[in-house]
């Protein structure tokens, strides 16, 4: 029972995400170029699709990276995944997770304020184009975070995981040396799949 | 090509070599098939699953990160496997996310969704569907077509078959080859004589032995087969030889006295008026009929014997009147050639249990012998002496006596000295062999000896004799008083003389007699003569004495009348057959006259008893 709800939630953002990505550029082009209401509000839904795919990612992220020993108190401390400034993807997040493990791990979800500190999350998701805020989250936040962002040339200033949108997809870069910086180690399969890598593979 | 096998043991002995190799190779090669097309298929799902878990594997991040280009990249690895025809990847919702057709495949057919989890054979190809699992969760679904090459797997099993096969006739054909040498040339060897033998009829001819097994068994066998025939063929040249002596000397045994008599009538019919010339010319054609008879005598004794019908008519015999008979039977050989004669035996009685007739006929027989093979005014000397529970007889004469070899032939039958001294008595080279067969008859056995040629011989019979408180011989009978004539005689026969001798002779008699010289006549003259006794003959024209006699008796012939068959036939059978006929009795041809009184009175005594 457990199980067949599960899949049938997956099935309904893996299946969003397929049919809107595809159209999620050219509609928020569109609403700039024309910027017509109904646009806006296209643009709307879109933005929420974004954050729904890349909650997924946020999470999926997780079977991928291999923490350090030292990044949990115990062997079965939750995994803890901080959204900083996006409550939209934090929302999609804890719906997502609900009743999930991930290597038999309970996932917590936490939502960081813009003013707020930065906790000792396992993934930290960076949300928005403010580089200061960035930049200070980075230098200052937890050491074995797997830290996400979604501005470009985040990677150059320490991000180990940046979203791009191409091709009207959300897709991903991944910086090596970064994560290797932060004691993680990533599946190789994880960068088969990412955009491009950034140093040794 | 059939039918040289069935003809040539080496053709079999290939063919078998080659059908047991094939049989072996096709129930090898069947059940390599059936193992191997197991094995392939368990290999093949195994690879495949395989194939599909590390395709699976390295899609997960695909799958999990919607990048459907990576899942291809994967799959279009799958080109160096250019078995593996067509190939897709399924995300855990069961969509198809990523598919792949080989080189070649213009028709891929990848299905919407996974249908069923595990391996499909479907025509040429197998189908399998494998779940990815990872961490515990369901990722996706790989599914690969891959060709599924049973059919070429078997192709190529056939082909090897028939390599082998090709090989394997050739180890056939070497190996017959040497065995040939083993069990075929043997046999082959044996044909030959065999062969040869039955070209040439030369049975001295031996096949060689090269070998101690069963085939060396059966050469010898052979060999000893082709020696025994030797040995019989020879004998069987050997008897046919002395049959045709035989012949030869029968016509002239039975010539020679036919001539005297041939005379005798001529002087009989010249004689007229002296009596003197037709009493001399009567005694003589009487000796002549005698020896006739006697040759004819000896001939159905030797058909007796060699039929095995000669039978015994046992009864308690002395000796001493038994070698009287057989004295004087052998009196006229013995006077004539002027031998003289000893007869020797004890005074009290010897008692025999035995025929008397035919032990005289051995005794004279010896007499007989011993006369004709002693030049005239031999001595002969026949003596008696009892050895225990046996008589021991001998004949001894001072003769021309015999050789070892011919001593060891002697009984043979139609075995004769090559000189006889008197050939016009040579008879016909049976007595002795009659002699012996009788004495044995009697739980006796009889010997021959010689010092040798003109040595004389000597001849011992031995006998056993009764046991005391065996029966006696009877006194003979006192002689009945003659009732041979009154009688009413029918005869018929369609030989005219014979009819007409026997009612010249029954006349005489005292009897009144008529001819019939066919059936029906017989029979209406039966109703018409009401005869007291009918002889009749078996081989009659127009109906047959058997139903002669029959009819005769339907119509009501008086019930006292006597019905003798008189036939050339004296086998048992025949006379069974007349007797159920209504015969009363069986007379063989030629009828003794001697014989007539004896049924006469039977008849009448027959008639007396049953009218009282």
């Amino acid at each position: 029972m457990k199980r067949a709800r599960i899949g049938v939630s997956r099935r309904v953002a893996v299946s969003a995400m397929r049919a809107c990505a595809g159209v999620l550029l050219a509609l928020v082009f569109a609403l700039y170029a024309f910027g017509i209401p109904d646009a806006r509000a296209q643009a709307e839904t879109d933005r929420a699709l974004e954050q729904r795919v890349k909650a997924a990612f946020l999470y999926r992220f997780a079977d991928f990276v291999v923490w350090p020993e030292s990044a949990f108190a115990k062997p079965d401390s939750p995994l803890v995944i901080a959204v900083v400034g996006a409550d939209g993807v934090a929302e999609h997040l804890r719906t997502l997770t609900s009743g999930r493990t991930v290597g038999g791990r309970p996932i917590e979800i936490r939502r960081v304020g813009a003013s707020d500190p930065v906790p000792a999350a396992h993934i930290l998701f960076i949300s928005g184009s403010d580089r200061t805020r960035m930049r200070e989250i980075l230098r200052s936040g937890p050491r074995n975070s797997l830290v996400v962002t979604e501005v470009d040339g985040a990677l150059d200033q320490g991000s180990v995981i940046n979203f791009v949108i191409a091709e009207d997809r959300v897709r991903f870069e991944i910086s090596l040396e970064s994560a290797e910086k932060r004691g993680l180690r990533l599946s190789s399969r994880l960068l088969a799949v990412a955009r491009s890598v950034r140093g040794n593979p | 090509m059939l039918r040289r096998l069935r003809q040539s043991v080496r053709l079999k002995l290939f063919v078998l070599m080659l059908a047991t190799t094939l049989v072996a190779l096709v129930v090898a090669v069947a059940a390599l098939v059936v193992y191997d097309s197991e094995d392939y298929h368990d290999r093949l799902v195994t690879d495949l699953t395989t194939q599909a878990d590390i395709l699976g594997r390295s899609s997960v991040a695909a799958l999990a990160f919607d990048d459907q280009a990576a899942a291809r990249e994967n799959l279009a690895l799958l080109k160096v496997r250019p078995s593996i025809r067509e190939a897709a990847i399924y995300n855990d919702a069961g969509v198809l996310f990523a598919a792949y057709a080989a080189e070649g495949n213009t028709e891929p057919a990848v299905p919407a969704k996974p249908a069923f989890n595990g391996s499909r054979v479907q025509g040429d190809d197998i189908i399998l569907f494998h779940r990815i699992v990872e961490s515990g969760r369901e990722r996706g679904t790989v599914y690969l077509r891959a060709r599924y090459e049973l059919t070429n797997r078997l192709l190529d099993y056939l082909r090897i078959l028939g390599a082998v096969s090709a090989l394997s006739l050739l180890a056939a054909l070497l190996i017959s080859a040497f065995l040939q040498r083993g069990i075929t040339q043997p046999i082959l060897d044996v044909t030959d004589v065999a062969h040869s033998v039955m070209k040439t009829r030369d049975f001295s001819r031996r096949a060689h032995r090269t070998t101690e097994d069963e085939i060396g068994y059966l050469v010898d066998a052979f060999n000893n087969m082709l020696a025994e025939i030797g040995r019989r063929s020879e004998a069987l040249l050997k008897a046919d030889r002395m049959k045709d002596q035989f012949l030869a000397m029968l016509a002239h045994e039975l010539r020679n006295p036919l001539a005297p008599i041939s005379n005798g009538l001529h002087l009989l019919e010249a004689a007229g008026a002296k009596p003197e010339v037709a009493v001399q010319a009567r005694a003589m054609m009487a000796r002549q009929v005698k020896q006739l008879v006697r040759l004819v005598d000896d001939l159905l004794d030797v058909s007796r014997i060699t039929t095995g019908k000669l039978t015994l008519r046992t009864a308690p015999v002395e000796l001493h009147s038994v070698i009287d008979n057989a004295v004087e039977i052998a009196k006229p050989v013995i006077d004539t050639r002027r031998h003289q004669l000893d007869v020797d035996y004890p005074e009290a009685p010897l008692h025999l249990q035995g025929d008397a007739t035919r032990l005289a006929q051995v005794f004279s027989n010896l007499l007989n012998n011993a006369a004709k093979y002693t030049p005239p005014g031999g001595a002969i000397n026949l003596t008696a002496v009892v050895e225990g529970d046996w008589v021991e007889v001998s004949v001894v004469d001072n003769g021309i006596g015999m050789t070892p070899t011919t001593v060891n032939e002697i009984f043979e039958m139609f075995t004769q000295a090559n000189t006889a001294i008197d050939r016009e008595q040579s008879g016909l080279g049976v007595g002795l062999a009659l002699a012996r067969y009788l004495v044995e008859a009697h739980g006796g056995s009889i010997e021959a000896t010689s010092a040798g040629v003109d040595q004389g011989s000597r001849f011992v019979v031995r006998l056993p004799l009764a046991r005391e408180g065996q029966p006696r011989p009877d006194a003979p009978a006192p002689v009945e008083p003659a009732v041979a004539s009154g009688h009413r005689v029918l005869i018929v026969d369609d030989n005219r003389d014979f009819a007409a001798s026997l009612a010249m002779i029954l006349r005489d008699m005292g009897n009144e007699v008529r001819v019939e010289y066919d059936g029906l006549e017989g029979l209406s003259a039966a109703e018409a003569f009401q005869p007291t006794i009918a002889f009749l003959d078996i081989g009659l024209p127009g109906i047959s004495g058997y139903e002669l006699a029959k009819r005769m008796r339907a119509i009501g012939l008086d019930e006292d009348s006597i019905l003798v068959a008189v036939t050339g036939w004296g086998q048992k059978d025949d006379k069974a057959r007349s007797t159920a006929a209504g015969f009363d009795y069986h007379v063989v041809k030629p009828l003794d006259p001697a014989e007539l009184p004896t049924i006469l009175r039977a008849a009448a005594e027959h008639r007396a008893r049953h009218r009282t």
